[in-house]
């Protein structure tokens, strides 16, 4: 068993991590998820990867560990004015840091459904199931998320950005 | 055409854009940058994924809440699983060389009796855990095996099988780290060959066996004695989830299983694919 958490832990504990804000409730988490995983584990079937079937119950018993704590209330709220105001912070060390620590700075909603979309790979349908909204709810707070990012780290990108000649420009699909 | 909003650039990296938008970015160099940087934040929040952090709780804690779970057995004054006991577990495996019966192993009751070849494996594989034990598993683990202990009928005939390393033979470790470095290198060389082996077999290959559902079946025997040999290897690490030969046997059986399903995929007829197993 310690073999089979140290050789998963890394990244199981990696996408409870990405999902929850708080370092110590994403501690509690993840030891919710592993005690899960080893309950579960005489059913594990084999039709998929254990490491697949391991990750799925993660953003499974995460998700059902905000909703109970209500963090997923705010999924549908709105980007609030802070955002107005990150160009403020531009000078600020965390717009130098990577997209991980910049997702602590978007609003719970945005934070989970961009997580699961663009960095777990859900789709909006599969998201939409998991979090109770529309599709359409998944869309729209994954492209306020994306937008949001961008500005967090603007400076960081647009440096990669003029330090190549290539803009990385490719036009998008018609 | 007026800039395009920030959360109209962003659903651009995956959906499509009209021809007036595609005409709008050729002109605007702003909405460009703004459309490029989107694309690298998606770009690299992909890449996170497979991004590994540091085990958010330590294993000592998790043990705690695992055995106050009863998922593993609860900590007793000299309690350790030794060599010999191991072995004999694996040895005497529902599946391995014994009729199945264990009220537990749900994922092989019913099925049909293992064929001879496939109880080689099992003694095979038990030889192989008897030879990491002794050679890898340095003087404490061996202690179990040299200390007089009377042998199992069915670990006497391995050894008679098998020549394994003397406990005397192991003296080239300098320390118990070095021992379970040595350990952890041979077990996965072992379990790197036993997953190649699992994959590209050719004696389990159709053309040897004589058609598909023939291979089909061998592969179905294998994950018999597979789940076997796991559920005989969950009871051991139930009473010693730390020991390293135990852990190490599961995981190469865990991922021979995966490795014995993918391949019985790839023998059924198209109209056919495992959905539970």
């Amino acid at each position: 068993m310690r073999a089979l958490w140290a050789e998963h832990a890394p990244r199981v504990d990696a996408v409870v991590r990405r999902l929850v804000h708080d370092a110590d409730e994403a501690a509690d988490i993840a030891q919710e998820v592993w005690i899960q995983i080893f309950r579960a584990l005489p059913g594990f079937r084999g039709d998929a990867q254990f490491s697949t079937w391991a990750h799925r119950i993660a953003v499974n018993r995460t998700l059902n560990a905000l909703r109970r704590a209500r963090r997923l209330m705010g999924v549908h709220e709105e980007l609030t004015e802070e955002t107005a105001t990150v160009e403020d912070d531009v000078e600020q060390p965390f717009v130098r840091e990577s997209i991980t620590q910049a997702l602590d700075r978007l609003p719970r909603g945005a934070r989970t459904v961009f997580v699961l979309h663009d960095v777990e790979g859900y789709t909006h349908e599969e998201i939409a199931g998991q979090l109770g909204i529309t599709t359409g709810g998944s869309k729209s707070q994954l492209f306020k998320a994306r937008a949001r990012l961008r500005r967090l780290l603007a400076p960081l990108i647009d440096h990669l950005t003029t330090s190549t000649r290539d803009d990385g420009y490719a036009a998008p699909l018609a | 055409m007026q800039h395009l909003s920030p959360e109209r650039i962003a659903s651009l990296v995956d959906e499509p854009a009209t021809v007036a938008e595609r005409t709008h970015f050729e002109l605007c160099s702003l909405c460009r940058a703004d459309y490029v940087a989107v694309r690298r934040i998606v770009a690299g929040a992909t890449a996170e994924r497979d991004r590994p952090i540091a085990p958010l709780v330590p294993w000592q804690q998790l043990a705690g809440a695992l055995r106050a779970e009863g998922l593993i057995a609860p900590e007793r004054a000299g309690l350790s699983l030794t060599a010999s006991g191991a072995v004999r577990s694996i040895v005497s495996a529902p599946g391995v060389g014994q009729p199945l019966h264990h009220p537990d192993d749900h994922a092989v009751r019913g099925r049909s009796r293992i064929a001879p070849w496939m109880r080689m494996v099992g003694m095979a594989a038990a030889a192989a855990l008897l030879v990491t034990i002794g050679v890898a598993g340095g003087r404490a683990t061996a202690a179990g095996v040299r200390g007089g202990q009377e042998l199992s009928p069915a670990i006497a005939a391995v050894q008679r099988a098998v020549p394994v390393a003397p406990v005397t033979a192991v003296a080239q470790f300098r320390s118990p780290e070095d021992a379970r470095a040595t350990l952890n290198s041979a077990e996965e060389v072992y379990s790197g060959a036993l997953l190649w082996l699992a994959a590209h077999d050719s004696a389990l290959a159709p053309r040897q066996l004589g058609g598909s559902e023939a291979a089909a079946t061998n592969y179905r025997q294998r994950l018999e004695v597979l789940d076997a040999a796991m559920a005989t290897a969950r009871r051991a690490l139930y009473e010693a989830p730390d020991d390293p030969v135990m852990n190490r046997y599961y995981l190469a059986t865990l991922g021979a299983r995966e490795v014995t399903l993918r391949r019985l995929t790839t023998v059924l007829p198209a109209s056919q694919q495992v959905l539970e197993y």
